[in-house]
């Protein structure tokens, strides 16, 4: 399967071929990532370089990190009626990988390569279970980079969606942020089936926007700021991950006795 | 009626009663969620720097809601541009004020009389002990993980050493509130009956804060084998490993003249042997996705113990303490199979 399938399969859900269709899946992001450079978005390009200095002051991203913060501050956005279609690039499940935006991935090839952003490479070790990747920071440059462009109208109707992002982290952690976000009802449902999907369209976007409404209701809609609300959703996601364990623990306990 | 059935707003509601970020936000508005992040943001800074183990007296972070308009009132103390400036020093009690950006002011004591004339949040750490945020004479208990300190969670990029992290912080195991309801008696000295759910609990929490760029997961079970306990998947490439908990040392009723449940070395034996039955099935199912089995024991194994003993001594308390099991060569050799790690929960000893 080639690049252009790969988009192709990204940007029309209407036309997505199945899991067992995708053998690129199988190798993982960072063999699609290849030539990412047609995915190129100045939005994603910007939400990088933001989300990578912000994070970086608790703990260096990956690139799974990156694309689940940049997720979470589009369903911000969302959360405060903006329409998805708006945020400037898309997001999929591609199954292991929750959530995937080709747009962030290109976006981060192309910051790493003009030298504003640093990656640490990743060191492997093969007699455990090394699974390492790149770890990344901003460089002098970058920060002088980004400085100039949160001034830009263009990008700076973003910060605010982006900033509540990462600042949940700082009550929780990096990877309990992926874990919790991971139980949003549409990457749920991809885990559970392991498939290739499209995240935020009109048709899979109908529990989030119900437990949004819900989470509106009970903040008031005059709450103005985004954190609260991004930690409280964020709660939520891992009190019903807890409950749904609770209940598999209490099933397979009886089918024990 | 349980949470799943509650409607969604009043979920909500009850998470934000129970949230201290909403009510720093219901006291002081947005200057109080930023000042709230802006604090938590230097404790992690400061616990970089400062291991929270060694703070067995505490440490203290006071931080005004709006530091132009607050002015700190204090004794002595000394000045630091960067909290990196307290690396190295071994230290069981600390108070920093946050003076300003790149301002703090710093005493080598938990026990500073720091006035304010303005509101202040103020963050307190004593090592298994306390974990709270202040915020208006109110006391909001922060940590719900396993681990022992929230602001300082570990994080690693190798599952094994995670698993390495939890057996040291849970040799004492007071932190984790899921292990605490698994003791039969104040002493730890056995468990109730059927205490592996707790076990499962506490592990899958720990390792979802703290393992980069993977879910983790109850395993739900393939086929007509029992699933394994817990199962880790890499977001990044398809590859997974899976660990299977075992207990060892006695469970029964609380009050009961005898223990229900006892095991010995030979539990743990079975568990690795599980694990390797379990690898061969998931090879045979999926041969694409890389699996590493583990097993994780939970020992709570006493010298001579019986059930109607309410105390012990160290000698046979501690007894199994450096007595890992012996494992079979040709499970343990495998190459799928990661080293099994043995938790031995210390009891209380007279």
């Amino acid at each position: 399967v080639d690049d252009s399938a790969v988009e192709d399969s990204l940007l029309s859900p209407e036309e997505s071929v199945e899991g067992d269709e995708l053998d690129f899946v199988d190798e993982g992001i960072e063999h699609i990532a290849t030539n990412p450079v047609d995915d190129w978005s100045p939005a994603a390009t910007f939400d990088v370089l933001f989300l990578t200095s912000a994070l970086g002051r608790q703990s260096p991203p990956s690139n799974i990190e990156l694309h689940t913060f940049a997720y979470l501050a589009c369903l911000l956005s969302v959360f405060r009626g903006r329409p998805a279609s708006e945020w400037g690039y898309t997001f999929s499940a591609i199954p292991p990988t929750l959530p995937f935006s080709p747009g962030i991935e290109a976006a981060l090839a192309e910051l790493v390569a003009s030298g504003l952003i640093q990656a640490t490479a990743p060191v492997l070790d093969e007699d455990t279970d090394g699974v390492m990747l790149a770890r990344h920071q901003v460089v002098d440059a970058g920060s002088q980079e980004l400085a100039v462009w949160r001034g830009l109208t263009t990008f700076s109707g973003r910060v605010a969606y982006l900033e509540a992002a990462t600042k949940t982290a700082v009550f929780s952690s990096l990877p309990g942020v992926v874990n919790s976000l991971s139980n949003e009802p549409q990457l749920r449902l991809a885990m559970r089936t392991d498939g290739p999907r499209m995240l935020l369209t009109s048709v899979t976007s109908g529990p989030l926007y119900e437990q949004f409404g819900a989470l509106v209701e009970a903040l008031g809609p005059e709450h103005e700021e985004l954190v609260v609300p991004a930690s409280l959703y964020l709660n939520f996601l891992t009190q019903q991950a807890r409950e749904r364990l609770d209940a598999l623990l209490d099933v397979q306990e009886d089918d024990e006795s | 009626m349980s949470a799943s059935e509650t409607p969604l707003v009043d979920v909500f509601k009850k998470l934000s009663l129970e949230s201290y970020e909403a009510a720093v936000h219901e006291a002081h508005g947005e200057a109080g969620v930023d000042a709230l992040v802006g604090l938590l943001a230097n404790v992690r800074d400061l616990l970089t720097h400062v291991p929270h183990e060694m703070l067995t007296r505490g440490v203290v972070v006071i931080a005004p809601i709006d530091p132009t308009a607050t002015t700190l009132t204090y004794e002595d103390g000394a000045t630091v541009a960067k909290l990196s400036e307290l690396a190295g020093r071994a230290v069981d009690a600390l108070t920093v004020a946050v003076l300003g950006v790149a301002k703090f002011r710093v005493w080598l004591s938990h026990e500073v009389d720091v006035v304010s004339n303005g509101p202040v949040l103020i963050y307190r750490y004593v090592h298994q002990v306390v974990e709270e945020v202040v915020i208006d004479q109110t006391s909001w208990e922060i940590n719900d993980t396993p681990w022992a300190c929230k602001m300082a969670i570990p994080t690693f990029t190798e599952v094994e050493d995670a698993l390495a992290k939890y057996v040291a912080e849970n040799r004492i195991p007071v932190q984790c509130g899921h292990l605490s309801r698994t003791w039969r008696d104040d002493k730890r000295l056995a468990f109730l009956e059927k205490p592996e759910k707790h076990m499962r609990r506490s592990l899958i929490w720990a390792l979802t804060l703290s393992v980069n760029d993977v879910n983790v997961r109850p395993e739900v079970g393939q086929g007509e084998t029992k699933p394994v306990d817990v199962e880790i998947t890499w977001l990044s490439i398809k590859r997974s490993a899976i660990i299977e908990i075992k207990w060892l040392g006695h469970s029964g009723p609380k009050d009961a003249t005898t223990f229900s449940t006892s095991y010995t070395q030979a539990r743990a034996v079975a568990g690795l042997r599980q694990v390797a039955e379990y690898l061969d099935i998931r090879d045979a199912t999926d041969s694409t996705t890389p699996v590493m089995g583990y097993l994780m024991v939970f020992d709570a194994r006493r010298r001579g113990l019986t059930a109607t003993q309410s105390e012990i001594n160290a000698e046979d308390g501690l007894h199994f303490a450096m007595s890992d099991p012996e494992y079979p060569a040709d499970l343990i050799n495998r190459p799928d199979m990661g080293r099994p790690f043995r938790c031995f929960m210390e009891p209380i000893c007279t």
